[in-house]
């Protein structure tokens, strides 16, 4: 199917689903299901928690539907009430920081790449998961938003409900942060390293 | 050494011109590398940002939900719109005793600093003893009527029921405190 038509149906969909038309709003789930449960897991790291709050997230969406300004992107919209609810959740929990050594657990979407290349980039993958956990809940939805969402400040300014000044200091403060903190955690590695290879002195 | 010490300013204005490189002209390329080359903790956190943007600019995996998310959604919503008449139906309540009790409080600061001592404690006695009566008429009334009335239809049939309680009581609290007036009024 083109992009046109599906772009026809997914508005189509959402004009039932406004109507009031619950078939057509879990069509729409079924669609943004993967975008909203990504964000949802980015920012909460964990999987049974990322299933309720983007489930939570459809809910407020379904109920909010009248408020659904058009002119905005529907995507844009569902992921900004996910992102607030995942904010929301973390300021609740005051979880700043996940213990390191449980690794985040990956489902790899049908975009997904091939095994050699997942194999090959999971434990980077892991140890930058680590570190984005670790960062203010903002300003990691901001870094999420950015890199596994591809958009642009003024797209995580909408989703944010920030500034677009905001939004580039977020990220310039998580981007410094993680830099910062990759260094740290690469000198503690090579410090482990070092005390579990080399010989012992009798 | 670092030899931006004392230029805190210009620091930080590198320090965004390395973490936003993206943003850059060519003129402000160089001028970030000239100063990378003299400032060794600028160098140092172009390295880290190198690194680090190399593992954010590579492809990253989406997580997926487990198979059967929208059908989860799907059954949830009867869950949860019913959870959600039950929240609204608690809120109608809340309301409700809310009012019903600044009424009262009202009610009461009035009629206790336009009367004696003697007629409150008689007043009093007389309501309580109506108060009581009433409520238990109300309970009989309730166990009878829930014993043959639908599930469906039980939910309005108390949200009807309170709100003619509370327009009764507001109207019965009104009348008192009319005929406690009038009565002063007279004397």
């Amino acid at each position: 199917m083109s992009g046109e038509n599906v772009e026809h149906e997914l508005q189509q969909w959402l004009d039932e689903a406004m109507q009031g038309k619950e078939e057509s709003f879990c069509r729409l789930v079924d669609h943004y299901q993967n975008g909203v449960y990504n964000l949802c897991y980015r920012m909460l790291g964990n999987r049974h928690e990322a299933e309720d709050a983007a489930q939570e997230s459809f809910w407020r969406a379904y109920c909010n539907l009248h408020r659904y300004d058009p002119s905005r992107s529907f995507q844009t919209w569902l992921l900004s009430i996910a992102s607030h609810y995942c904010i929301d959740q973390q300021r609740k929990r005051r979880m700043t920081l996940i213990a390191i050594d449980e690794p985040f657990e990956e489902t790899f979407g049908s975009n997904s790449p091939t095994p050699e290349h997942v194999y090959s980039n999971n434990e980077q993958s892991n140890q930058m998961e680590e570190l984005i956990n670790t960062l203010k809940p903002t300003d990691r939805a901001a870094l999420v938003l950015r890199y596994w969402h591809q958009m642009s400040e003024k797209e995580i300014a909408d989703t944010l409900s920030l500034s677009v000044s905001a939004v580039k200091s977020r990220l310039f403060r998580a981007r410094k942060e993680l830099a910062e903190k990759m260094e740290t955690r690469r000198e503690e590695y090579e410090l482990h390293e070092r005390e579990t290879y080399e010989p012992q002195k009798i | 050494m670092n030899s931006m010490k004392g230029k805190p300013m210009n620091h930080k204005k590198f320090e965004q011109m390395i973490l936003t490189p993206e943003a850059l002209t060519a003129e402000e390329r160089e001028e970030v590398d000239r100063h990378i080359a003299t400032c060794e903790s600028c160098r140092k956190l172009s390295l880290q940002w190198q690194k680090a943007s190399r593992m954010l600019n590579q492809p990253l995996p989406m997580a997926a939900p487990a198979p059967g998310f929208s059908a989860r959604f799907a059954q949830s919503i009867e869950k949860r719109k019913e959870a959600e008449q039950q929240k609204q139906v608690r809120s109608f309540i809340t309301i409700l005793v809310i009012s019903l009790l600044a009424a009262v409080l009202i009610f009461a600061v009035i009629y206790y600093s336009t009367n004696s001592l003697e007629t409150i404690i008689k007043n009093t006695a007389n309501a309580s003893a109506q108060m009581l009566f009433l409520w238990e008429s109300l309970k009989a009334i309730i166990s009878t009527v829930t014993g043959f009335l639908p599930t469906v239809l039980l939910i309005p049939f108390l949200l009807t029921a309170a709100s003619a309680m509370l327009t009764l009581t507001l109207l019965w609290l009104v009348s008192i405190w009319k005929l406690t007036l009038q009565k002063e009024t007279v004397q």
